[in-house]
């Protein structure tokens, strides 16, 4: 906006400057439309977004007369000319609004905070996963992909009719990278139920190289593939990167995305948004898109199974400064407001890299805690297959996550480098606990842990 | 802040008053007026009079068919066809002005070709080609459809609904000739106009070349040619979504052949090479070089150009035959799709921030 107000300046003055040189080639008209469409007019816009006139002030009768031209103003005794910028103008800058302690906007006194497509979608999530162990194939890709086939389900008291909603989780998963990430999820999905569930259903107890379920010493059950994955957790795990996180710090909270929504707020009514506020909001509901009442997330809410439930986590143990990410979140709302897009940026690359460092913390936990697992004198299978099957979803996320700077942290093919030796030969039955923990310390050293 | 805006002025006056008033020099000094004569005078125009005369020949081949429907007029007919269809490759990305006004492209070029409402309006002799409904039913996929795609397709035309056959074919021909001559005019006509805009506003000339090329980069060619079949969109992959799907599976290789061209097409425009032959001249390139665009050390140009070239590579590599292609190893398709997708922010993001045009358009993601 500084720029742009800036750039208007500039030109403005270049133009009165060239007519007053009196050029002899009669030089066509030009120049720029000011902010209430005068050509060559005086308004500017403010920093706080707000158009603002010249006007002809009367210090006597303190009356305000608006100027469209304030070429040839001819002032009396008491009058005094006054550009938008001045430092006597009472307007100028005051539109601006100070940062809220919680997430609440609103305009003409209605709320302006709008996600419902990313809790309608987090729900599907909860539905989806639920599913694992009845949904047939063609049903599991159904609900993924065509939004389909969940039924209504009570969210804070309303009941949702999911399936006529329109959303979709698989058109919004891994959409910022990669191509080929997609259908690892679908292929986790159609393993689960063409090859897991019928070796499990069988009565099929699993080892390397044989699906089924396995239940270990401390009495935990798994389900899961030859490799020994439970897809479930893989799917879920990695859905926390390939969707919340995707969406929200390479998708909404990304400059090029926010810029591509206008912030024109002339002729919006009471509780109306523009489309770069709407941005941000739905940046942050796939967030806390379940939370009971977004003016206090609580973490974890309505039995998230996504982001929330990790950040709530990270947040416990003092990784993650959740707060900062909520803060961050309400100042860069408040800078749309304002129309401040630097500052908008400065908060969303808070609001990005720590959201981003859930997925490394994360990552790193579920391999460490496999490792030591593998470790023991006689290891639980299920619970170091169960952890590094988070653990594989986490890494798969890995590759939607960016630095403080906007950058992302790791390739595609450094993920996949790293999947491949969590899948080589038997899989989880036989992974090294050494490559393990050499991978969580890489993964610590990239973020800065 | 107010400091540096009162000195910057008056940087501005001196030049102002020294050197005149230039209405082709935006104020960044470049010359957009000599960008937009090379892409017009060089690119556009040569590439519609090229493609107007393909679509001629199409149609005699077409009457001839009418006059003789024999198989070796059909023969002739596809050939042409493909000629034309090759073509179109060069001008989709222009979807500007008077293309824009009468949605030229979603006319010409969009697929899957809706097969059982073309067949209906054959039979109907009944349809209006102005209807979006029926905008996959005419134009290069519709046209694939009547000449690759009917079985037996020499008997039906020769059977009792012949006649019928033949008139549709006649108006997709005549229809994709009218429309053509009126971008193709206007263009000719409204020259002067088109490479004197040279400001920065939304309705600019550049502004609008370049919003549609980066579209058609990131729709046109990326998610229809190539993401859309692979899946990309979708929860499973759509082979049959290729690009001249029905010639495809005969000659197995057209989705391919044409994908290459519209590359061939995409560089000559980021370029500013000469349609016609390989002189290069004003370009969006020669624009970021002007501005010292530059990215991880290189120039901007460059990083744009190795990864276009990168994506082209990509493609070559595949199977000649796309659909086989996603029929047996669709991580390929994926891993190609990548490598389109790697230009999209340089183009969109990078390009457009250091030649200050905004993006005119939003993608469309369903919230």
């Amino acid at each position: 906006m500084k720029t742009k107000n800036f750039i208007k300046g500039l030109l403005l003055s270049s133009v009165i400057i060239l007519s007053s040189c009196g050029t002899d080639s009669d030089p066509e008209p030009v120049g720029v439309n000011d902010c209430n469409g005068i050509l060559n007019g005086p308004a500017l816009i403010d920093d706080c977004g707000d158009c603002q006139q010249a006007y002809v002030y009367d210090v006597v009768s303190h009356t305000v007369q608006l100027l469209d031209d304030v070429n040839d103003v001819e002032l009396g005794q008491t009058e005094i000319l006054v550009m938008p910028d001045d430092a006597s103008s009472p307007y100028w800058n005051q539109g601006c609004i100070t940062a809220p302690s919680t997430y609440t906007f609103d305009r003409m006194g209605q709320s302006t905070v709008s996600y419902g497509g990313q809790s309608t979608r987090l729900l599907m999530a909860i539905e989806l996963y639920n599913s694992f162990t009845t949904g047939s194939e063609t049903e599991l890709l159904e609900m993924f992909n065509n939004g389909t086939g969940f039924g209504s389900v009570d969210f804070n008291g309303t009941t949702i009719d999911l399936d006529a909603s329109g959303k979709k989780l698989g058109n919004k998963t891994a959409a910022y990278g990669s191509a080929t990430v997609k259908p690892l999820f679908d292929a986790m999905l159609s393993k689960q139920a063409n090859v897991v569930m019928p070796a499990v259903n069988a009565g099929t107890i699993a080892s390397a190289g044989v699906a089924g379920s396995f239940t270990g010493v401390g009495g935990r059950t798994v389900k899961v593939d030859e490799k020994g994955f439970e897809l479930n957790q893989t799917f879920i795990k990695g859905l926390i990167g390939g969707l919340c996180v995707d969406q929200i710090v390479n998708g909404y909270l990304s400059p090029s995305k926010l810029n591509s929504g206008d912030n024109e707020t002339s002729g919006l009514g009471a509780g109306e948004y523009t489309n770069m506020e709407h941005y941000w909001d739905e940046g942050l509901g796939y967030l806390y898109g379940l939370e009971a009442d977004i003016t206090a997330p609580t973490f974890s809410a309505n039995g998230s199974v996504l982001l929330n439930k990790y950040a709530g986590k990270v947040n416990t143990s003092g990784d993650v400064d959740m707060n900062a990410v909520y803060t961050a979140l309400i100042a860069g709302r408040t800078a749309i407001v304002n129309m401040d897009y630097v500052e908008r940026d400065a908060q969303a690359l808070i609001a990005r890299e720590h959201i981003s460092k859930i997925l490394g913390v994360k990552a790193s936990d579920y391999l460490r805690g496999g490792a030591e697992q593998l470790q023991n004198s006689t290891p639980d299978m299920a619970e170091a297959i169960h952890d590094l099957s988070e653990g594989y979803g986490f890494v798969l996320s890995l590759q939607f996550a960016l630095d403080g700077g906007g950058n992302y942290l790791f390739t595609n093919s450094e993920v996949n480098n790293m999947l491949a030796i969590l899948e080589a030969g038997n899989g989880l039955w036989d992974v090294d606990a050494a490559a393990l923990i050499q991978m969580a310390d890489d993964i610590d050293a990239r973020f800065g842990m | 802040m107010k400091k540096i805006f009162t000195v910057l002025s008056i940087s501005i006056i001196i030049t102002g008053c020294g050197g005149g008033d230039n209405n082709d020099i935006y104020s960044d000094g470049f010359d957009r007026n000599a960008l937009l004569i090379n892409i017009t005078d060089n690119i556009i125009i040569p590439a519609y009079n090229n493609f107007s005369s393909k679509t001629t020949e199409l149609e005699n081949t077409i009457d001839q068919f009418i006059a003789e429907t024999n198989q070796n007029n059909l023969d002739l007919v596809q050939t042409k066809w493909l000629d034309a269809y090759m073509a179109w490759q060069h001008i989709e990305m222009f979807d500007i002005n008077m293309a824009e006004e009468i949605n030229f492209r979603k006319k010409m070029n969009s697929y899957p070709a809706n097969g059982s409402r073309i067949e209906l309006n054959v039979l109907s002799e009944s349809y209006d080609f102005n209807d979006p409904n029926h905008y996959a039913a005419q134009g290069f996929p519709s046209l694939d459809y009547m000449i690759n795609g009917l079985q037996n397709g020499i008997t039906i035309y020769n059977g009792a609904d012949g006649g019928k056959y033949l008139a549709y074919l006649k108006a997709l021909i005549s229809t994709i000739n009218f429309n053509t001559n009126e971008v193709k005019n206007e263009w000719i006509s409204n020259r002067d106009n088109f490479i004197s805009s040279t400001e920065n506003t939304a309705t600019s000339s550049l502004n609008k070349l370049t919003n549609d090329f980066i579209f058609y980069y990131e729709k046109g060619f990326r998610a229809n040619k190539i993401g859309i079949p692979a899946g990309v969109f979708s929860g499973s992959k759509l082979p049959q979504n290729i690009e001249a799907y029905y010639h495809n599976l005969s000659n197995n290789n057209t989705s391919k052949n044409l994908a290459l061209e519209a590359f061939t097409a995409i560089n000559k425009f980021f370029s500013g090479v000469h349609f016609n032959n390989s002189t290069e001249g004003s370009s969006l390139k020669e624009y970021l070089n002007y501005l010292n665009a530059t990215d991880d050390g290189d120039t901007l140009s460059n990083v744009i150009i190795a990864t276009i070239n990168t994506a082209e590579a990509a493609i070559n590599d595949l199977d000649d035959d796309l659909m086989n292609q996603i029929n047996t190893d669709n991580y390929q398709l994926l891993v190609t799709y990548d490598k389109i997708q790697a230009a999209v922010p340089l183009l969109k993001v990078d390009m457009i921030g250091h030649l200050s045009i905004d993006i005119d358009y939003i993608d469309a993601d369903g919230d």
